[in-house]
């Protein structure tokens, strides 16, 4: 019995790293921008796809990759923000949230004449491998996409706490209009802020291809993740969105052990609408906000 | 010899201007126009590439040929962007506007399904190499020539027969299903009507059911669910999924260090497609199930398959087969009714039978070929015949490597 206690804890914190990391990024543009990027799951599928082509052309393994998706996709970011995000900055926030539905559709699009729908899978030497303690079998390839996963959110925590960047972004979250009095280049800095979050997006998706099977198509799946991340953790806050997602892994973890497995998706999307009943200034804090 | 010399020429400008008429001729004439949809676009774009390949392979050929009843034959392929919606526009479009002579099925039961009606309200037979469906077949009442030769509820079929001629110590007793929350995946567990299904088989076969759990499409870990057929010592699993679920299962399975003595991603015909090598030693032992496979000997299959391998695909997927069976069908039906009156073709369909890569054929009442399946086993990085005996190519590897 304790085995199996420690099975499913160990499963759901490592499942819960992951889901953290695949809202993170959404968790940060929403909170300190006000954008609800629907198009950051597309980003993500970008990033699967970017370590599935190092992996076959070079034979990179995917951890490499990973630490090479972030500055690759904090740079596209970058790009996306000044050619899309500033154009829209002053319009509605239901238009702002039509284009970025059009810029995840167009990069799905995009994405599926490039690699088709078919199916790909990222078998490095250690995916079938498992790390055996007594009757314990702990997916090697989760453990380290969930030590990753734990890498890349202490960096952000890190980052947004320790350096001057980091306290400007905080600022700018909080009141963007102190910031900007103070002399903060809110602009240069929104840029940032959005290649951060795309930066965060492209590992997730390294991280996720490493671990689960993707094709173009499979990307909106963890755009719900992502959202029920964010929807718990509330915005803009690591910690929140690494414990939320921590509580997303376990309590699937749990439900899988204890319920007919037809349940658990139920008991999530159950802790979703209870969440938005109970927390829902969390949202509406942001549709306030214009884009 | 001046006056034989004149005469050859003669006989030469004849014969040439003679075929060249002839060529022209049936260059002129009304092509014959075979119409569908595909999904080349969304969601299902990975299996209808296939089917284009292999209607594409076919035109050329029988054009090459001379055509159907001396006229060249066209066809017009609509991309039905994986939208059910977008099909029946499309198939009304395609039966009013283009008014094509024949009519192929769209890939897969979802869109399928939705386009089956329009195409029957205009007396039209559906030539059907896309999707499998025993309701809407016997709703059809034979109006449907389908290409696959086996429907839901006998999916698992095959695998059943081939545990069946196991010796009894290596027979499998507890088992554990996982199946989608799709309609598809729940009658090849359940059957209808009580007949068919995997519950109803391993019943049969003196199984116990130790594990019977359902999963949502967007399932993305099946870890606990692994976990818990091992843990209720299951000795055979059945995943009864599409491809992305059964990859990451059969991915699990090898994970959580489960070897079963049977594993069968019987739902899809997920171990014949691209990405089932890229699993490495995860897909080794996992058992599929396909319509036919080049060691059945069946004219043209072998050519198939160096066709798919010349595209890069290791092994050939089980939507080629049944893409290219049903315009087989098409042929020698025409051919052999000299008609394309939808009556008579029906006719001539259910009273022959027809030479395809996917077995041949004889056609049951409801419209569907006779049961035929081959189960095969991924051992060593390939695809092996494993059931029925008379096509085997290896020996069924127990328990899992």
């Amino acid at each position: 019995m304790l085995d199996r206690l420690a099975f499913i804890i160990t499963d759901g914190i490592l499942l819960g790293l992951i889901y953290a990391i695949a809202g993170l990024g959404l968790s940060l543009v929403l909170g300190i921008m006000g954008i609800v990027n629907v198009a950051h799951s597309a980003f993500i599928m970008l990033g699967s796809f970017f370590a599935f082509e190092l992996f076959r052309r070079l034979g990179l393994d995917p951890i490499i990759s990973f630490f090479l998706a972030m500055p690759v996709f904090f740079l596209l970011g970058t790009i996306v923000y000044r050619a899309l995000l500033t154009r829209i900055e002053r319009v509605s926030q239901s238009q702002g949230l039509v284009a970025m539905f059009g810029l995840m559709v167009l990069i799905e699009n995009l994405s599926t004449i490039a690699w088709t729908t078919d199916t790909r899978v990222i078998t490095a030497a250690y995916t079938n491998a498992s790390l055996v303690l007594g009757s314990l079998y702990i997916a090697q390839v989760k453990l380290i996409a969930g030590a990753l996963a734990l890498v890349l959110t202490l960096l952000f925590w890190a980052f947004l706490r320790f350096t001057l960047i980091g306290r400007a972004i905080r600022a700018m979250g909080q009141n963007r209009d102190a910031a900007l009095s103070v002399g903060i280049d809110v602009r240069r800095l929104s840029a940032v802020v959005f290649g951060l979050g795309i930066a965060c997006a492209g590992a997730a998706g390294v991280a996720l291809a490493m671990v689960f099977p993707f094709s173009p198509n499979t990307q909106i799946q963890w755009l719900a993740w992502a959202f029920l991340v964010v929807i718990l953790g509330g915005l803009g806050s690591v910690a929140n969105t690494l414990i939320a997602g921590l509580i997303i892994g376990l309590l699937q973890s749990l439900s899988t052990a204890f319920l007919p497995f037809d349940y658990v998706y139920l008991v999530l999307y159950v802790l979703l609408a209870v969440i938005l009943v109970l927390r829902r200034e969390g949202l509406t804090l942001v549709v306030k906000r214009a884009i | 010899m001046k006056l034989a010399m004149i005469g050859k020429l003669f006989a030469l400008a004849v014969i040439t201007l003679t075929l060249g008429i002839g060529r022209e001729a049936l260059a002129q004439q009304q092509p014959i126009v075979i119409g569908g949809t595909l999904g080349l676009t969304g969601s299902f774009a990975e299996p209808s590439a296939d089917y284009k390949v292999v209607y594409q392979r076919w035109l050329d050929e029988v054009n090459e040929k001379g055509g159907l009843l001396g006229r060249p034959v066209k066809m017009i392929i609509y991309n039905d962007e994986s939208t059910p919606t977008v099909a029946q526009s499309l198939y009304s479009r395609l039966l009013d506007q283009d008014q094509v002579d024949l009519v192929l099925a769209p890939y897969t039961t979802f869109i399928g399904g939705a386009i089956v009606p329009i195409v029957l309200s205009h007396q039209k037979l559906l030539f059907n190499g896309g999707f499998v469906g025993i309701n809407i077949f016997k709703h059809a009442k034979g109006s449907i020539i389908g290409s696959y030769t086996y429907q839901e509820p006998d999916y698992t079929r095959g695998l059943f027969e081939l545990i069946k001629g196991l010796p009894e110590d290596k027979r499998p007793k507890r088992v554990a299903i996982f199946a989608a929350q799709n309609p598809f995946p729940i009658v090849v567990r359940d059957g209808v009507g009580g007949v068919g299904g995997a519950l109803n088989f391993a019943k049969a076969a003196g199984m116990s059911v130790v594990l019977n759990e359902q999963y949502p499409p967007n399932t993305t870990d099946f870890t606990g669910l692994v976990q818990k057929a091992k843990e209720a010592n299951a000795d055979m699993l059945l995943e009864l999924g599409l491809p992305n679920d059964s990859l990451q299962v059969a991915r699990t399975v090898k994970q959580q260090g489960y070897k079963p003595l049977i594993f069968c991603t019987c739902g899809s015909q997920v171990t014949t497609l691209s990405a089932w090598p890229k699993l490495g030693s995860a897909a080794d032992g996992v058992i599929g199930t396909t319509i036919s496979w080049p060691s059945q000997g069946y004219a043209g299959l072998t050519e198939l398959a160096d066709a798919f391998k010349k595209r890069g695909d290791d092994t050939l997927p089980t939507y080629a087969i049944v893409g290219y069976a049903i315009l087989q069908v098409i042929e020698q039906a025409v051919d052999g009714a000299k008609t394309l009156n939808q009556g008579a073709l029906k006719a001539y369909v259910h009273s022959h039978e027809f030479k395809t890569v996917a077995g041949n054929f004889r056609y049951q009442d409801d419209g569907t070929p006779v049961f035929s399946q081959v189960v095969l086993q991924y051992i060593k990085g390939k695809n092996q015949v494993v059931w029925p005996k008379d096509a085997q190519t290896a020996a069924l590897v127990t328990p899992m490597p």
